[in-house]
């Protein structure tokens, strides 16, 4: 089913959805970006892991 | 138009009639010096209306469709209870009493249209000539350039609207997995959130459906019956999966010059809900609201005309926005 759940003691679950929140209130109003996060950060704490930061996409690796 | 009412219609929109006049199924652009700075092209305008629908604004029509609205316009953003159904016989009438009275609320929410456009300058030395005289027809290929960039950008900005309303699952697509086991999970949680399929539709990206491709024709893949899937077109993923239909969003999109071509979408898979001709009040998860411009349409261009160049412009005032976020879906793949 999912990928295997990774467990990252040192992660900072309320910087990292905080940072989700304001990356997606770039394009949506910022009660749908809340909305979206908590959605998201519920589904995720359910799946048993919190995930660790995404990689740096090639775009950003390429600029 | 018979030709007398034709030289009326370019009198009024502002077009002057240089040599001869213009034959009726002619492009005539209207001549900036003798009329304001920047004259709306209305024959031009009316040439980017006219044109067939090519792959980029079928692109973006299928992944936002167009609803036309005012430039400011509001509308009430729906709670859940589309679904809300009177399981306790509620809906029964006693005698001598009312019906039940019920309210959908939502919350009242205001847009507005981006003004979008692009100027280009283009010289009049690179123009062909005839005789001297520029040949014809020239505008139009021009604006139809400006324009593919202009649908361009709103594919991005729509598949950007569309990854920020989603909620997200990690998927991994290998020789042990099932890749379209994994979309059809995803398609089942938009269902959930919707509560039909009826108008869903999954969009894949280029290196996603590669490595869908690649997974159920790797060698050690162990004989279940479903290496067949690397042969689905589309329309047979849609019917496997359950849903409206399936889109590859297999463009290119190039920051600026010099850079690296990348995927529009790469290892990412969407689920969400649109209907195909939306109104204001219909349940899409993605709605792209267009308002008319200057002279009606979609679209509109302006030439102005110098010496020795000449500017146009293209423009289009849309938004691209999200009424409703439950349901959109999202998988990011690992290719192991």
């Amino acid at each position: 089913m999912a990928a295997k759940p990774k467990k990252n003691p040192n992660f900072d679950a309320d910087a990292y959805y905080k940072a989700m929140a304001a990356d997606k209130a770039k394009v949506l109003p910022l009660k749908d970006a809340l909305e979206v996060t908590a959605r998201q950060r519920a589904e995720d704490e359910a799946a048993g892991f919190a995930p660790e930061p995404e990689e740096e996409s090639p775009e950003a690796k390429a600029e | 138009m018979k030709d007398k009412q034709l030289n009326l219609f370019l009198a009024l929109t502002g077009a002057t009639i240089i040599g001869d006049a213009p034959v009726l199924g002619q492009i005539t652009v209207s001549n900036s010096a003798q009329n304001y700075a920047g004259s709306l092209a209305q024959d031009v305008a009316g040439y980017l209306a006219g044109i067939p629908s090519d792959d980029l604004t079928a692109m973006l029509d299928a992944l936002a469709p167009g609803i036309q609205t005012n430039d400011f316009f509001q509308f009430a953003k729906a709670d859940d209870e589309a679904y809300l159904t009177e399981a306790d016989d509620s809906d029964i009438r006693a005698a001598g009493s009312n019906f039940k009275r019920i309210q959908y609320r939502g919350t009242t929410v205001t847009e507005a249209t981006q003004q979008k456009g692009l100027t280009m300058r283009v010289d009049h030395k690179t123009l062909p000539k005839v005789n001297g005289t520029i040949v014809p027809g020239w505008e139009n290929r021009y604006a139809e350039g400006l324009r593919r960039r202009l649908v361009r950008a709103d594919i991005v900005r729509a598949l950007a609207v569309i990854d920020a309303a989603s909620t997200n699952v990690a998927i991994t697509y290998s020789a042990s997995t099932n890749p379209d086991g994994l979309l059809r999970a995803m398609v089942q949680l938009t269902r959930t959130a919707l509560g039909s399929l009826a108008d869903v539709q999954v969009v894949c990206g280029n290196a996603s459906w590669q490595g869908r491709q690649d997974a159920y024709e790797a060698a050690a893949r162990v004989n279940t019956g479903v290496a067949n899937h690397s042969d689905y077109t589309m329309e047979q993923l849609a019917r496997y999966l359950g849903v409206k239909r399936v889109l590859l969003q297999d463009g290119i999109k190039q920051a600026s010059k010099g850079a690296t071509k990348t995927d529009m979408l790469g290892l990412v898979n969407y689920s969400y809900a649109v209907t195909d001709s939306p109104v204001i009040d219909d349940p899409s998860n993605i709605k792209r609201c267009w308002s008319p411009v200057k002279g009606g349409g979609e679209w509109a261009v302006a030439i102005q005309e110098h010496e020795v160049f000449t500017d146009i412009t293209v423009w289009h005032e849309s938004k691209i926005i999200a009424p409703i976020t439950t349901g959109v879906r999202k998988t990011t793949v690992t290719i192991a």
